[in-house]
């Protein structure tokens, strides 16, 4: 089968766990377990990896910052402190820039495609091949559907509005609008609220409709714009320390790999499902829904695409991911354009 | 041997107490204790050899890499300069002279400072510094009980955790998937409940035993308070106060960022005071590194000790302790206040909330007061501010008010633990008549984010 | 032992002048905040990397001055029971302390703390956020140097609690232990 094919392709010194010698591993989690879908995905996979092991896999949730602050989650995963972690690859841009690929893209794909790209177009051999260099297993193990563009206490209604607006904002995204003249914050996640309310700050992009209805900033920006160019389907990851995962008998390996696929199949059904409450319980707060005009778009993809080279040019590990993506995007475009009804 | 292993968390507890009190730093026997159980964990087979790896992490990612930890540094260098160029002194003195009248007139002073630094800031650790730095040496000076000036200080110090801007609150909301808005807005009734109450107490105990609170002599007060003296002390302070809020609430600044334009401020009012020589720079440089060193030198250490507790399982054996107290709204919410006050004499806010709150958010979300409140939707908000105010407790109660360490490093050599711990303690029970008073009438936090939508 | 003395008071040297130099890193802080509100007001100019700076600065300034503010006897201590005790229980308190407590402490934080800078060196570790500084292996090499500060303070520390208990009079009294310490670091 696919599953068995994959993963296991270098062979180690390590002996493999005999068949149904129990582990208990701690996973640290980037997100709190009350996260919509972020945090849930995670507590949905402790749950259900105990399960189908039949109680022979014990992967405990801890919240971010019990054990390892959030950000120290790579390091501590990599030198075996800890053996497992709930995350997203794009929060170690700063550790291996090609990782920031595997999470979401601006202007890249929705999740069928993405999922096809990893699966059957190269990214997942890529994907490990990044990872073993930091001793890092890492499983794509939760998806969600396309985030929110943001909120804006003015209007945008041209590429010029962008320039020298404050806006808070993370990742690749944040380059872009650099790129097009905006000057992107780093405002700590308690005070953005107050910020954009003060004015410190003219936007903010935040997550998805249902997690941003409960942050409450529909009460301080009224301008809530649609799509999320910078984050159209975002991938989240079950990080394994790279021995420990070769340590394990191939059942398990096998019964990891299966949660985690079911894991990315609830994390799409469950994200689509839940917008369109909240959607409309903004409306009915008095929120403007936008969606961007055409030409925003075409300058912020301009400017995603110079943004892009820039880093390919810089690190040639972005580039090989970048350009397998590309490739596979190019030609994926035959079938899509055909293959799907257009509305 | 296995119920020793269970308990090796709570057995932490018992080997730190009683060395705290040989007087070595705290900060260090925090660490040193930390490393000595994960090396007995180690040895018994229970931890991998890596693990204290993530001591080096927890020290960059929870204290170096830190955007709002910024403002205390900042605030203890504007503290620090607004003492050694005078203007603190001054400002204290008229406002000393024109509340002579009323009993404990400093002290009432100091805690409206206390409300008006909560507002501006979440850091609880800036606002007790900064006000020890300034108001304590005065108020001992002029004759007052050292345990009612330093409860005065820590008290409404931690203040600002409570009164929004607060990073607590965002917390909570965080883990308790509610608004942070409507937590801000539900904060602020209790917020100015409390501050009353210690004033009233204040009030009412120095026109007790008025020499807790000796007035100014009949001689030192003549004459000496003209337009002109008002004018002349108040007019610095308040046009930095005017700058640091005004930064924020001008859209100029965050909290944090504010923290820097009061320091620049106190550092431009020496200048026109004529007070900065370079000495006396140096003298403020080196003084706020110090303190704010002591300060982040206790995170530093306490990082280590919680991380070998939590690695130890004594986050599941607390939980595994509360799960067994049963059911029924009412119970549940006492159960889990206690445990809140109780944790809170010997861990810190952030740590309660991360080992409390997920686990128990859904339970707390489920829970039906009846008619008890009025708008049963608000279920979680009045959980989250009766939860906030027991919180903001645990920094003053002993041993492990980290309120009262924050105080102690500021404070003047003649002023105790002792003293601190002394002082606190009918500050402690105010809180609990708040909290208390909170469960009776929820409509204290509740009615504001009700009427406002 | 005169020899120890002096090793003891270049530790101390070495570890006071890095803290009071580092010190000045407080008024970097304010100048960076300040440029940074200035430039987003009035010339909106992008600032990720000021504001990475500020944080920067801030953990550098504790960092490096852990050792200075121990031999300035600025870390909290509880004081309930010691202040009762004599001299010479100080003394034993805190040869104790930094053997068994401190020394250790500081010795596994260098131990893991190598790694830990090794690993952003290899890797070349540059902010999560793009738009942020690179070359994140300074500041936290930052930690490593700052214990090995507070490790020269320990060591300083315990060799005066060593003369104060056994060396001869003359350089006992040279030690911090021949009288009652101001805390806080006063001066
Ligand atoms: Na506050
Ligand atoms: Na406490």
């Amino acid at each position: 089968s696919l599953l068995a094919a994959c993963g296991n392709s270098e062979k180690t010194a390590e002996q493999p766990t005999e068949e149904g010698q129990k582990i208990e591993w701690r996973m640290t989690s980037t997100y709190p377990s009350t996260l919509i879908q972020l945090g849930t995905m995670g507590k949905r996979l402790e749950r259900e990896v105990n399960k189908i092991s039949g109680g022979n896999i014990t992967l405990k949730f801890y919240e971010p910052g019990v054990i390892a602050p959030p950000f120290e989650t790579f390091d501590a995963i990599s030198y075996g402190a800890i053996e497992a972690g709930w995350s997203t690859p794009g929060y170690w841009a700063g550790k291996d820039p090609a990782l920031q690929l595997f999470s979401s893209v601006p202007f890249g794909p929705s999740a069928p495609e993405y999922l096809a790209w990893l699966d059957y177009g190269g990214g997942k051999q890529l994907f490990e091949e990044v990872y073993h260099k930091h001793n890092i297993h890492s499983i794509i193990c939760g998806m969600t559907p396309p985030e929110a563009s943001g909120w804006f206490k003015k209007e945008i209604t041209s590429i010029d509005d962008f320039k020298g607006l404050k806006i808070r904002f993370f990742g690749l995204g944040a380059k872009v609008l650099e790129e097009i003249g905006a000057a992107p914050q780093l405002i700590a996640g308690g005070e953005i609220y107050q910020a954009l309310e003060l004015g410190t700050i003219d936007a903010t992009e935040y997550a998805m409709p249902a997690v941003d209805y409960r942050m409450g900033f529909y009460q301080v920006a009224k301008h809530y714009y649609f799509p999320g160019w910078h984050q159209q389907s975002t991938f989240f990851e079950l990080m394994i320390n790279l021995d420990a995962w070769n340590r394990l008998s191939a059942t398990q390996q096998a019964q990891i790999e299966a949660t985690c696929a079911a894991n990315v199949r609830y994390g799409i059904s469950e994200g689509e499902a839940l917008q369109a409450d909240a959607m409309a319980s903004l409306e009915a707060e008095g929120v403007h829904i936008h969606t961007w005009p055409p030409e925003i778009l075409e300058e912020l993809e301009k400017a995603w695409n110079k943004v892009a080279a820039d880093l390919s040019t810089g690190d040639p590990e972005f580039a090989r991911v970048w350009a397998s993506l590309q490739s596979f995007r190019a030609k994926y475009k035959a079938w899509s354009d055909r293959g799907y009804l257009k509305d | 041997m296995d119920v020793f292993i269970e308990f090796l968390p709570f057995l932490m507890f018992a080997v730190l107490t009683p060395l705290l009190f040989t007087g070595f730093p705290v900060a260090f026997i925090l660490g040193g204790v930390g490393l000595a159980f994960w090396l007995l964990a180690v040895a018994l087979g229970l931890e991998n050899s890596n693990s204290f790896f993530l001591i080096v992490g927890r020290i960059f990612g929870g204290v170096v890499n830190k955007q709002v930890l910024v403002a205390i540094p900042m605030f203890i260098f504007m503290g620090t300069m607004l003492e050694k160029s005078g203007v603190a002194r001054s400002l204290l003195h008229t406002l000393q002279l024109m509340t002579r009248r009323i009993p404990g007139g400093l002290a009432l002073s100091v805690t409206l400072l206390g409300v008006i630094l909560a507002a501006t800031t979440g850091i609880i650790g800036a606002s007790v510094v900064m006000m020890t730095l300034l108001a304590l040496p005065v108020m001992i000076e002029r004759g007052y009980d050292k345990a009612l000036a330093s409860g005065t200080i820590a008290a409404s110090g931690t203040l600002g955790i409570l009164l929004p801007p607060s990073i607590m609150l965002v917390v909570m909301a965080d883990l308790l998937s509610t608004s942070a808005g409507g937590l801000f807005m539900a904060a602020i009734g209790p917020s100015l409940l409390l501050a009353l109450l210690y004033m009233l107490y204040i009030l009412i105990r120095t026109t007790l035993k008025p020499e807790l609170a000796p007035a100014l002599g009949a001689e030192a007060a003549k004459g000496q308070l003209s337009l002109s003296v008002v004018i002349k002390s108040f007019l610095p302070p308040i046009l930095l106060i005017v700058a640091v809020l005004g930064s924020i609430f001008g859209g100029f600044a965050t909290p944090t960022e504010a923290s820097g334009v009061g320091a620049v401020g106190a550092l431009i009012l020496a200048a026109v005071n004529k007070k900065l020589s370079f000495t006396t720079l140096k003298n403020v440089v080196e003084q706020s590194a110090l303190t704010s060193t002591m300060l982040f030198g206790l995170f530093v250490g306490a990082t280590a000790f919680s991380f070998v507790f939590a690695l130890l399982g004594g986050h599941d054996l607390i939980l595994h302790l509360l799960e067994t107290a049963g059911a029924g709204p009412w119970l549940v919410l006492a159960v889990l206040m206690l445990a809140v006050f109780v944790l809170g004499f010997f861990f810190d806010w952030i740590e309660i909330t991360l080992i409390i709150l997920p686990v128990f958010a859904p339970v707390i979300a489920q829970l039906d007061f009846g008619n008890h409140l009025i708008d049963p939707s608000l279920t979680l908000s009045w959980f989250a501010i009766l939860m906030a105010v027991n919180l903001q407790t645990s920094f003053l109660t002993p041993p492990f008010g980290f309120a009262l360490f924050y105080m102690k490093g500021a404070a003047p050599s003649s002023v105790k633990l002792t003293d601190i711990y002394r002082g606190i303690i009918p500050f402690v029970l105010l809180q609990l008549l708040g909290l208390a008073m909170l469960l009776a009438w929820p409509e204290i936090a509740l009615w504001l984010p009700r009427v406002s939508g | 032992m005169k020899g120890l003395f002096s090793f003891a008071q270049s530790l101390q040297r070495i570890s006071n002048s890095i803290g009071r130099f580092s010190a000045w890193a407080i008024v970097l802080l304010a100048l960076v905040i300040i440029t940074d509100v200035v430039l987003r007001r009035w010339f909106v100019i992008g600032s990720t990397k000021l504001q990475e700076m500020e944080w920067h600065l801030h953990g550098f300034l504790f960092l490096m001055c852990l050792g200075w503010a121990y031999s300035k006897n600025a870390h909290v201590r509880i004081e309930l029971v010691s202040e009762r005790l004599s001299l010479r229980t100080h003394a034993w308190i805190e040869l104790i302390g930094c053997a068994l407590f401190l020394l250790p402490y500081v010795a596994a934080v260098l131990w893991f703390g190598f790694d830990y800078v090794s690993y952003s060196w290899a890797y070349n570790e540059a902010s999560a956020s793009p738009t942020g500084l690179p070359d994140r292996w300074i500041i936290k090499s930052a930690i490593v140097i700052g214990f090995a500060m507070l490790g020269f303070a320990a060591l300083a520390r315990l060799i005066y609690a060593g003369i104060y208990l056994f060396g001869p009079k003359a350089l006992a009294e040279q030690t911090p232990f021949s009288h009652t310490e101001p805390q806080t670091g006063e001066s």
